[in-house]
């Protein structure tokens, strides 16, 4: 489970993320969304422990972020919005590197990193360097090095991005499988993504949640029946 | 053990696979071997001790080591993978070590470039060969030091230029700095002024390992500075986070 409470951080007098609360069960699929700058990356980077909290606390399965960092983390599969790639490495070096840092052992790991890569269809390139791929690719790199240690909870940042069709549908069908016993939240600005995916959207907006509910619910919150419509209204709603 | 390992192995790996490592060698031994020959006199002095080219190794880290450190942290948060980094489980001492290893590695391998001119020494002249493992072990801990020094700048910089600047300017103020200016002002005795004067310049270790005379006191200096740069490292960066 993941418990955020009371959840802030400040960059000088801006409030990124103002006194955010909510907890997440194994089996959501979990959609942050909101407008660019609402605090999104800020709320998602408190979760993993890579930014403090001004104040409020991130507890990941009983355990808290700020004092248990290393046991937290290594059930936390994380892909950042940017490059966070390692460009001069290979694929198989850097999904090896991932596998090692995160301790799996070393009886499993080949066969994870094997699953990583069928899952991602990342056979032709994985002699590559990852410099010389295209931006799918590169996404999909980050996805399968996420996933190396099977992780209780998925937390993705624009995931879809730079995925060409087919591999989004695949990327759907993914997380299908992989939600049954996990917990995923996916940051995106793609409304059918989050139909298609997700059981509950949080709609952050200047660093306030401002909606905790489910797709379907947010689709009919007004006349227009449309989840996009319901999107723009909240989030000017409250500006 | 295996976290460490496969962190200074991507770090290797990283370093290795451009044209950093060749340039970076090269520009060693034609600066160490042009102050050796040139300034130093090493044909002019009896070289038993390799003096001539061991009494400059301090200026040469000085210009070389933080073309090493300077990429450590800074190139990490200018390509974000840094965000990657922290959000591991792993702690941030051993990912700080890893890189602090790391960067001991090239130092290491940059001292081995040299050890042809002591094959020809030993071939051509008669050697103090312990004044010379003397003078390698004190290059290897001020080399070491100054890593640690450097990690910590880069800690502080988001772009590698920078922090190639600052860690030289740091490193030459650490070396070369008089320390009796102000330690005049604290109007000590005159035995303990000096031995704290003595005890906090860096020059001052370097020449006695260079000259043979290895003791406690040096080794503890270097471990100590590394120590404090490590530790200002990991405290730089756990501040970052905030």
């Amino acid at each position: 489970m993941i418990v955020v409470k009371n959840l802030c951080k400040n960059y000088g007098n801006k409030k990124a993320v103002d006194n955010v609360n909510f907890g997440l069960s194994k089996g959501e699929v979990v959609s942050l969304l909101g407008p660019n700058g609402a605090g999104k990356t800020t709320l998602m980077r408190m979760i993993t422990g890579y930014i403090s909290p001004t104040s409020g606390s991130v507890s990941i399965f009983g355990k808290d972020i700020g004092e248990q960092r290393i046991e937290c983390l290594s059930q936390i599969g994380y892909v950042p919005e940017n490059g966070f790639l390692y460009f001069d490495m290979s694929v198989m070096d850097f999904l090896k590197f991932c596998g090692e840092i995160r301790n799996i052992p070393k009886q499993n790991l080949w066969q994870n990193i094997k699953h990583a890569i069928e899952i991602f269809e990342l056979e032709d390139v994985v002699e590559q360097k990852i410099e010389n791929l295209s931006k799918g690719y590169k996404r999909r790199v980050g996805l399968a090095s996420a996933i190396l240690h099977n992780p209780d909870i998925l937390i993705l940042d624009e995931p879809t991005e730079g995925l060409d069709p087919n591999q989004k549908v695949k990327f759907r069908e993914f997380i299908r499988n992989y939600s049954k016993e996990k917990i995923i939240i996916i940051s995106t600005h793609i409304m059918e993504e989050v139909e298609a995916l997700a059981d509950r959207v949080i709609l952050i907006n200047s660093g306030k949640l401002v909606k905790d509910t489910s797709p379907e619910e947010l689709k009919h919150l007004f006349p227009e029946n449309d989840i996009k419509t319901a999107f723009y209204k909240i989030t000017n709603e409250v500006k | 053990m295996r976290q460490l390992y496969a962190l200074i192995q991507k770090e290797n790996l990283i370093f290795f696979s451009g044209w950093g490592l060749l340039l970076l060698g090269a520009s060693y031994i034609v600066l160490s071997m042009f102050l050796n020959f040139f300034i130093g006199g090493f044909f002019v002095l009896d070289n038993k001790n390799l003096y001539s080219y061991f009494s400059f190794q301090n200026v040469v880290f000085i210009l070389i080591i933080p073309a090493i450190t300077m990429r450590s942290w800074a190139e990490e948060r200018k390509f974000g993978t840094i965000e990657f980094l922290l959000t591991q489980p792993i702690s941030l001492a051993k990912l700080v070590m890893a890189k602090y290893l790391s960067c001991c590695s090239s130092v290491a391998f940059l001292l081995f470039l040299s050890f042809p001119l002591w094959i020809y020494c030993n071939v051509y002249y008669q050697t103090d060969n312990l004044n010379i493992i003397s003078s390698y072990i004190g290059c290897f801990l001020m080399g070491a030091a100054f890593c640690a020094i450097g990690s910590a700048i880069s800690a502080i910089c988001t772009s590698s230029a920078i922090a190639y600047i600052s860690t030289s300017t740091i490193l030459f103020i650490l070396s070369f700095m008089d320390f009796s200016k102000i330690l005049y002002n604290l109007k000590l005795q005159q035995a303990t002024y000096s031995r704290l004067q003595n005890s906090l310049n860096l020059d001052y270790h370097f020449y006695d390992f260079i000259t043979g005379q290895i003791s406690f006191d040096n080794f503890a200096y270097f471990i100590l500075l590394s120590c404090l740069g490590i530790w200002l490292t990991i405290r730089i960066l756990e501040y970052k986070k905030g």
